[in-house]
């Protein structure tokens, strides 16, 4: 009882000593995470730009249609703008080249000189969230029908104007609706200084313009009072962009990677700036790019996320101790056999007593034998058992066996 | 002027990616984390490293801090998260001889009483790192066993003899300390 008393003693002095310890950190330290930010922010920007390139190229692709019947009501207004148009997908892989080939107008460009008359009854959604609801062809799509969800009920969608107020005004909203995104909220044609902002119910003084980070999916129900009066109110849906990388190393060099993702037309993998490929599986050569690739994903509203595929894979590790006795008491000491395998691919350990009975068996290298016969429960009675540890090492690797001898004593 | 911001305003500007505020949310928890980072490492230069990544997480994840629980607990928590992903990528579990089973008695914890928190922190330091990982996340950090077992890939027995070489071993030095 001394003995923990004084071992709950000296893990408090440590903790006592060590949690709030501080340390001068290294000057100049600062400069240098600052730039990486920096560094960060300009490939985030690149990626980006790489991406809405590509988005509006696919899109642009699958809505071809779309667009030659916009055209022809514009063709005049196309000849002038053509030259600003055309995407260049300069340094991009193959797959952009190609894309680039076709001459695709961008997204941009459709949506400001033609989208709000061609779609009048989809504008103001347009105008929110950036990107139409445009179906790519089925052979154009990297998808089967199934992959993704309908954008019906992704969409933003905008209640009936039930307000309290006397007068509607209309509420602007200027941005893209995506997570980690600014908003900024205007009422037009409302020349009072001092609106009342409420989104979700909290309450935002603020002027005639808001600006509203958003921070995570949801609903957002927003409200402008003047005068206690509700006089305009909005509300849109945020989707988080829900994906998932899964990730499988077949050996050190070779890693597959694959998305779960859903609601979504685009995605793309990245490395080095680059798309090194669109389909939901990808296989690559941790050796060819500097660094692992992002998953980018763009919701049917435009809203862009990126998911690093982060090298989670662990080499197999095996090790066994010298140790030859477990004492199964609780003590602390031997109570169980010190060994450690982990992230191999097949692993068994079955237990045998000097009569060769099987006594225990796991597929799970976390658990550890504590003694005990896993019919019965109990502890087994002492004596001599031999531990076999099977295990595989990789997918095609042969099945290793090793052998300990271990005397059990219940003292 | 700006030295004068509250956590919220701090928060709120690094948020926005304002160079001032992010400076000096530096200079608030650089030392503090320099010190978790130093305990989780093998060397000043991994701690640098550490430190370092840490910080550009914190400044890429702020937005999801939600203002419920303490922007200390959430940062500390963000380096320890960090420095264990730099053992696990750099580390192989490492094994020493099998400590004896000193039994802690008084005197130990009356010479323990006596040290400075960098000569205990030199103590943590020279342990193995798989030990060391372990005694941080249990003893200074207040994880669990299950815990620290899920989060290193490990068996809450292995965690638990580490745990108890760990101590072993701080014992043996300490009782060098007092020879």
């Amino acid at each position: 009882m001394e003995n923990k008393d004084n071992i709950s003693q000296f893990d408090t002095l440590f903790k006592d000593a060590l949690h709030n310890h501080s340390v001068d950190a290294p000057s100049g330290l600062f400069q240098k995470i600052d730039t990486s930010i920096s560094k960060g922010v300009a490939k985030s920007i690149l990626i980006k730009k790489t991406i809405i390139t590509l988005i509006s190229a696919t899109i642009a692709a699958g809505g071809l249609v779309l667009y030659n019947q916009i055209s022809e009501k514009n063709n005049d207004l196309e000849k002038t703008n053509s030259s600003k148009n055309i995407i260049t997908n300069e340094g991009l892989n193959p797959i952009a080249n190609n894309i680039e080939q076709k001459n695709i107008q961008t997204l941009d460009n459709i949506k400001q000189n033609n989208l709000e008359e061609y779609h009048s009854k989809e504008a103001k959604k347009i105008k929110h969230f950036g990107l139409p609801n445009i179906n790519m062809p089925d052979n154009e799509s990297p998808f089967e029908e199934n992959d993704y969800k309908s954008g019906k009920n992704l969409n933003p969608t905008y209640p009936s104007k039930d307000a309290e107020g006397s007068k509607q005004y209309e509420i602007i909203i200027i941005g893209k609706a995506c997570v980690h995104q600014y908003i900024t909220l205007n009422l037009a044609n409302f020349n009072q200084e001092i609106v009342y902002w409420s989104i979700n119910d909290e309450l935002i003084q603020s002027d005639n313009q808001l600006r509203y980070l958003i921070e995570k999916e949801g609903i957002y129900d927003i409200k402008a009072r003047y005068q206690n009066k509700i006089i305009a109110r909005e509300k849109i849906v945020v989707n988080g962009v829900a994906a998932k990388v899964q990730k499988t190393s077949f050996t050190e060099e070779t890693t597959v990677l694959k998305a779960t993702i859903s609601g979504y037309k685009n995605m793309f993998w990245t490395a080095d700036g680059n798309i090194i490929g669109t389909d939901m599986k990808l296989i690559i050569d941790n050796k060819l790019y500097r660094e692992m690739p992002y998953l980018v994903t763009t919701d049917i509203n435009g809203c862009i996320d990126s998911f690093y595929a982060e090298d989670q894979t662990e080499a197999p590790r095996v090790h066994f101790s010298n140790q030859n006795i477990i004492t199964p008491n609780e003590d602390g000491k031997n109570d169980y056999y010190d060994f450690e395998i982990a992230n191999v691919f097949y692993y068994n350990l079955s237990i045998f007593d000097i009569k060769n009975n099987l006594v225990y068996t796991t597929n799970d290298p976390k658990n550890n034998w504590e003694g005990k016969n896993m019919i019965t429960q109990n502890i087994a009675i002492d004596g001599l058992y031999f531990l076999r540890f099977s295990y595989q090492l990789t997918k095609n690797g042969d099945i290793q066996n090793k052998i300990i001898k271990l005397t059990l004593k219940k003292e | 002027m700006q030295n004068t911001l509250s956590e919220q305003e701090l928060i709120a500007a690094c948020k926005e990616g304002k160079k001032f505020a992010q400076e000096q949310f530096f200079k608030i928890n650089a030392n503090k984390m320099f010190a978790v980072c130093l305990r989780y490492t093998n060397t000043r230069e991994d701690a640098e490293d550490v430190l370092q990544e840490g910080f550009i997480k914190v400044f890429k994840n702020l937005n999801k801090f939600e203002a419920k629980g303490s922007l200390e607990g959430w940062v500390r928590r963000i380096f320890v998260n960090t420095a264990i992903e730099h053992y696990r990528k750099n580390a192989k579990w490492q094994y020493a001889e099998d400590a004896q089973n000193v039994v802690l008695d008084s005197g130990d914890i009356s010479i323990l009483h006596k040290l400075k928190a960098d000569d205990l922190l030199q103590l943590v330091s020279k342990l193995p790192l798989g030990y060391r990982t372990v005694f941080n996340m249990f003893a200074i950090e207040g994880f669990a066993h299950q815990e620290i077992a899920k989060t290193l890939n490990i068996s809450e027995s292995t965690s638990k003899t580490q745990l108890f070489k760990a101590r072993a071993a701080l014992q043996q030095m300490i009782k060098k300390i007092g020879e």
